[in-house]
């Protein structure tokens, strides 16, 4: 069949295409290349690889017809083999160009993806600079490190050393744009610290003949694909897409075999039941396989780590050395995605903030190159990020005094936050305590980001650090995110899907306890799990449908943990664990907060999936009452806003009809009784508590309030720590917690008291439970 | 140049309409549909299709034309944007051509919230059939 223009013209359409995925995959490894020339400027290895990949592009642009590209090209590739022949020596001037060539090339690569020509790049600068500094007129060449060897050493040093990285196989004699192997899909066997791709080539030593008659050999090089030894036949390249594809077939699959697997419950024929038991088999062991295709290695989100670092360190003047650890730990193809740009940020602001200037280290007697150190392991079902370095640590103190400033907390909250709590404050937005912003890291818009992306991948972030030590930032992210375990519940008449990675614990409350660990507070409900205050979301309510709590029916509560904050969810049922498929929603119902997709259920019905985090935002849990997390929302205005008193958490509790409030800030816990577990020694009350004895220490008595004693079995207890020991003061009926600004009318203090306020309404005692406890006897 | 266009009619609480038949993909019936809580009103629910989550759009509410919660009816899987999606309706009646000329404008004693999602109208014997935008059904807000 006569060749017709029109295939041609695709002919060289695929070509391009071909080319310009290959240009990019040799830039990405050009650019870690060059860092690492920087470092070890007589590794003949590292240049020749350069200069390799440099070479390819350049013979692929000249057939293909992008001029400026060659002409670019070119110009680099002499650079380079003067500096591979040692008659030019590796200076950081010539670095910075040459990473300026590379990223230049990138330009350019884009440029033709968008409009099939080179012709809109401008590359004369760079090209007369590099001319310069072949010529030696530029300022580039500056001093430097050490020469680089000749053609002929290097080759026997090739032979000799044993290789730290690939084996740059012997091949035929042409040069080839060869096919590569890719590392996505497929894992090789041998891998490496460095970069992971084998470009099979010839070695340096035939390189350097070659050279001159590169310009005829160069529009074969382009059609011949050769590979040469085992590494190129055990690899294949796959269009993503495929593999994308796949992934949902196998998806598909596994809920059919969901399908399956219930429905033959219901036959009892031995053959099918063996059928579908292997079908089981089967298809788990090809899930896990097609998700491994999925998998890459995290060295894919970390290979422009290092010309960062380089850039950021030159710029701010410092010395930064990088060690990456883990770079083939694997993490699917999304994740990669999405966590490169948060690993950029934390990176620049380790090497901006956290690292100190030379003088300074050597002043604190550390060394005067920080190390910044990037490490990936997987850990329990999860890939575990650290970014640590041995900087100067975060100060806590510049913490409490932005976060103070800026309205974050109040000084009285400040003076009660763990470290922990402050390290939160980071991650909101609007935070940053740079002292001055640089147009590196940003205006404090980083963090919160950060945490965001992560959480949306179901992961966690967390600081740890050392004022003057250093700062250990962990990011901790799910594996694989289209198929889930996940637990199935009932609320109303239709099943909900939460998935596993945010589940706590189940808890099953029996009507009988109810009373005793069930509070209710103003519409707000929350569960005593075990001494802690657990809010309530009841999932019927926030679908709006209705339900029946009070009755005597068993309460089921999902103990879900949202980021860094715990709830339980109360549902009607609660089901199995199974292995669903996250199938996405349509833009309709995207939106809503509260689902993060859907899936078909064994029985062919849909289930929503719920967002664990978006409903614990869609329930308010923001503000509630919850004390292990800060209470952001303080910025509230409450009953008494407009006047400037403090903002407090208060527990409202009554003895007959006198109303008073506890600082829930000075308090550990709230506990209930009933009154048979009152004990008596001498005439002090105490209960058995936690393995110890709790003193009771009677706030009406202590007040003198009017008090008919206790009518009710229970007693309720605030248990406060007076002096390294917990004391329970015993409160009345618990009416509400709130928090508002107190305005404090202190003429009336008295012992016990600090004095009066209003809280919803009624005029209400801020009780001083410290002094209540001394008031109390405790003392005699 | 005036051409013939095959239409799907179904009905919805007394109204007949039209949906162009190259954007039906296929009607489908006695499916349960699961409810989203927490949805806009006017969508109905989810909705399995060989594996497939399809959000039913209740057709009822978005056009206005009457509040009620029917469940049962039928499903009409139209191709919307980049997804496929199921207008939610009472039954299905035929499918007919009808020629472009013959098509005529909204009259105006139709309701302004059917209007908007209604292209024009063709005129049988005995009743009167809207012809749905279908993008537009299938649109979010």
């Amino acid at each position: 069949m006569p060749i017709v223009m029109q295939d041609i013209i695709e002919f060289m359409d695929d070509l391009t295409k071909e080319f310009l995925v290959e240009a990019q995959e040799h830039l990405e490894h050009i650019e870690g290349d060059l860092v690492l020339l920087e470092k070890n400027p007589s590794d003949p290895e590292v240049i020749a690889r350069i200069f390799r990949s440099v070479h390819t592009i350049k013979g692929a642009s000249g057939f293909l017809g992008f001029k400026k590209l060659q002409a670019l090209t070119h110009s680099g590739e002499s650079l380079l083999s003067r500096l591979r022949d040692g008659k030019m020596s590796v200076s950081q001037g010539i670095i910075s160009t040459l990473l300026e060539l590379s990223d230049t090339l990138q330009k350019a690569i884009k440029i033709i993806e968008e409009s099939g020509k080179d012709s809109a790049l401008d590359h004369t600068p760079l090209v007369l600079k590099m001319n310069r500094i072949l010529q030696g007129t530029s300022p580039e060449q500056g001093k430097d490190v050490k020469k680089v060897e000749t053609a002929q050493n290097r080759e026997k040093e090739a032979e000799a050393k044993p290789q730290k990285n690939e084996v740059a196989e012997k091949s035929a004699q042409t040069e080839v744009l060869s096919k590569k192997e890719i590392a996505p899909p497929v894992q090789e066997a041998s891998k490496t610290e460095q970069t992971a791709a084998q470009v099979n080539d010839t070695t340096a030593g035939q390189e350097a003949q070659k050279q001159e008659n590169q310009e005829g050999s160069q529009s074969e090089s382009v059609l011949q694909h050769i590979s040469n030894g085992s590494a190129a036949e055990s690899h294949v390249r796959i269009d993503v897409k495929l593999l994308d594809k796949l992934m949902n077939l196998v998806g598909e699959l596994v809920l059919v075999r969901n399908q399956v697997l219930q429905t033959i419950s219901r036959y009892e024929d031995v053959l099918l039941e063996n059928a579908s038991q292997r079908l089981d088999l089967v298809t788990t062991e090809l899930q896990e396989e097609v998700t491994r295709t999925r998998l890459q290695p995290i060295r894919n989100a970390w290979n422009r780590v290092p010309r960062i670092v380089r850039d950021l360190s030159l710029e701010a003047g410092k010395e930064v050395q990088l060690i990456l650890e883990g770079q083939d730990t694997e993490l699917d193809r999304a994740i990669i995605e999405a966590i490169r740009d948060p690993m950029i940020h934390i990176v620049r602001n380790s090497v901006d903030h956290g690292i100190e200037l030379p003088h300074e280290r050597k002043a604190a007697g550390k060394s005067p190159a920080g190390t910044l150190k990037l490490k990936a392991y997987h850990e329990g079902g999860q890939v575990t990020i650290e970014v640590s370095d041995d900087g100067r640590g975060i100060d806590i103190a510049k913490i409490k005094k932005k976060g103070i400033e800026k309205g974050f907390i109040t000084a009285e909250q400040a003076n009660r936050m763990s470290d922990r709590e402050f390290y939160q404050l980071l991650f909101l937005p609007g935070f940053s305590t740079a002292e001055k912003v640089t147009n590196v890291s940003g205006r404090g818009v980083g963090m919160d980001v950060v945490k965001t992306n992560v959480e949306k991948l179901g992961g966690s972030v967390d600081i740890e650090s050392f004022k003057g030590k250093g700062t250990i930032i962990k990011l901790k992210i799910p594996l694989t995110l289209a198929i889930i375990p996940a637990l199935l519940v009932k609320s109303g008449n239709e099943h909900y899907a939460i998935p596993q990675v945010n589940l706590v614990e189940l808890v099953r409350v029996e009507p009988s306890n109810k009373q005793n660990l069930v509070h209710e507070v103003k519409g707000s409900w929350v569960y005593r799990l075990r001494g802690k205050l657990l809010p309530l979301v009841f999932l019927s309510r926030v679908f709006g449908l209705s339900d029946n709590f009070n009755g005597d029916r068993v309460l089921n509560i999902v103990v879900l943990h949202a980021g860094s904050k715990q709830f339980g969810l109360v549902v009607d049922q609660i089901n199995d664990t199974f292995e669903i498929v996250v199938k996405p929603l349509s833009k309709h119902l995207k939106r809503i907060p509260v689902y993060a997709g859907a899936t078909i259920l064994g029985d062919g019905t849909v289930a929503l999936i719920l967002d664990v985090i978006g409903l614990a935002q869609y329930a308010h849990l923001a503000d509630s009452y919850h004390k292990e997390g800060i209470n952001i929302g303080m910025n509230k205005t409450g009953v008494d806003g407009r006047e400037n008193g403090e903002v407090k958490q208060l527990l409202i509790s009554s003895i007959g009809n006198q109303y008073f409030a506890v600082d829930l800030s000075a308090i550990g816990r709230l506990e209930r009784f009933s009154n048979n577990q009152i004990e008596y020694v001498g005439n002090r009350q105490v209960v058995q508590y936690r393995g110890g004895i709790l003193d009771l220490v009677s706030v009406s008595s202590a007040l003198g309030y009017n008090h008919n004693g206790n009518s009710d079995d229970l007693i309720n207890v605030v248990v406060y720590e007076y002096e390294n020991r917990p004391i329970g003061l015993v409160v009345g009926a618990i009416h509400d917690i709130v928090h508002q600004k107190v305005s404090l009318d202190k003429s009336v203090a008295r012992p016990g008291c600090f004095g009066r306020c209003i809280v919803q309404g009624k005029v209400t005692e801020l009780i001083d439970p410290k002094a209540i406890i001394e008031v109390g006897g405790i003392n005699n | 140049m005036a051409e013939n266009k095959q239409y799907c009619t179904f009905g919805i609480s007394g109204y007949t309409f039209g949906a162009a038949a190259d954007s039906v993909q296929e009607i489908v019936t006695n499916n349960t549909i699961t409810p989203v809580p927490l949805a806009p009103p006017d969508i109905s629910g989810l909705l399995n299709v060989r594996g497939q989550i399809v959000t039913a759009i209740n057709l009822r509410r978005r056009l206005g034309i009457t509040n009620s919660d029917s469940k049962t009816g039928v499903h009409i899987l139209v191709r919307g944007g980049d997804s496929t999606v199921s207008l939610f309706a009472d039954l299905v009646e035929d499918v007919m051509d009808i020629n472009s000329a013959d098509v005529e404008p909204v009259p105006d004693t139709v309701d302004p919230s059917i209007k908007a999602f209604v292209d024009g109208v063709y005129k049988t014997n005995d009743k009167l059939i809207l012809l749905l935008n279908v993008n537009k059904a299938v649109m979010t807000e």
